[in-house]
């Protein structure tokens, strides 16, 4: 299985940038929300914690292995064999079923996170059912991509209700940051077609990312 | 209309009271100044115990709630816990 981007040249290191700054920001978030558990031993902050530390180390997977092709491809551009070919294949193939893996757990368990329930058959049952959807599909892509904006859109639904009952403005901000997700996981899926789609997927998530860190940083300052 | 409290909000509530009494106070007065129902406030005072915020001491007058440390860094660094949780929908 391999995720088949068009990419632009002029935007092939700028993507993996961009997925550490991803993986960092994820990871930022993921640290407070572990140091707030520990304070509060508030079980949400414990989920939310681990949800993004997985998204975190999924882009990271991703970044890592679209550098280690890019420059195995400029090594080897001049002498491409089948045996390259293969190793970066298989190597890939590993990677994006790990990425895949990671980034759809954090979602589930962002989701699971807004539940009032806390059973782990229910976890195990959400995320099995997930994987097996996406990895039994005849297209894993657009199954994955299609799973990941189901649970982007609950995900959002759940903070615009939060902003609904609490009237607080960065449950909203939340909203749109989970919204611009679900766009970027809808817009990936045209970028076997689409040069562009791949850039706009990742300026959405770029937009979305920047937005979860503003609302960290304004969380954090008041002590 | 007041608006209703959430779990941190009520904890944090409880911890106060029990803080200032210098750490040391009972079941009645805890009742009294956090505004609670009897029932709501065993639960709540169960998850504290549990949650190492309180020690619950048996005395010869009676039971006694003393705060812990660890219920100390919660009242300490309350107002992040409060503005993290709340901004992330965790409240």
């Amino acid at each position: 299985m391999a995720l088949i981007h068009l990419v632009p040249n002029w935007f092939l290191r700028f993507d993996i940038g961009l997925e550490i700054l991803f993986a960092i920001v994820t990871f930022v978030v993921a640290y407070y929300s572990y140091k707030i558990y520990k304070l509060s031993d508030q079980e949400e902050s414990r989920i939310l914690s681990f949800a993004f530390l997985s998204i975190s180390i999924s882009y990271l997977i991703k970044a890592v292995v679209n550098l280690l092709i890019i420059s195995d491809v400029d090594d080897k551009i001049s002498n491409v064999s089948f045996a390259n070919i293969n190793t970066l294949q298989n190597v890939g193939a590993f990677a994006n079923s790990a990425y895949i893996v990671l980034f759809t757990f954090g979602l589930v368990l962002l989701a699971y996170m807004t539940f009032k329930i806390r059973s782990l058959r229910a976890l195990s049952l959400l995320l099995a059912t997930n994987v097996f959807v996406i990895f039994l599909s005849q297209n894993r892509i657009l199954s994955f991509y299609l799973l990941s904006s189901l649970l982007t859109i609950y995900i959002s639904a759940h903070y615009y209700l939060e902003y609904i009952k609490k009237n607080n403005y960065k449950n909203l901000a939340l909203f749109f940051a989970f919204i611009f997700l679900f766009f970027s996981g809808i817009i990936f899926i045209f970028s076997k077609v689409y040069y562009i789609s791949y850039v706009i997927g990742h300026l959405l998530e770029l937009g979305s990312y920047l937005i979860i860190l503003l609302i960290l940083i304004s969380a954090i300052r008041k002590k | 209309m007041s608006k209703k409290r959430t779990r941190l909000e009520v904890m944090h509530d409880i911890l106060q009271v029990v803080k200032n009494k210098n750490g040391k106070i009972k079941p009645t007065h805890i009742l009294y100044k956090s505004n609670l129902s009897h029932q709501m406030m065993e639960e709540y005072m169960k998850e504290l115990i549990e949650k190492k915020f309180i020690i619950e001491n048996s005395e010869k007058t009676g039971r006694t709630y003393s705060i812990t440390q660890k219920g100390m860094n919660f009242l300490d660094k309350y107002g992040l816990i409060k503005e993290f949780t709340s901004s992330f929908g965790l409240d």
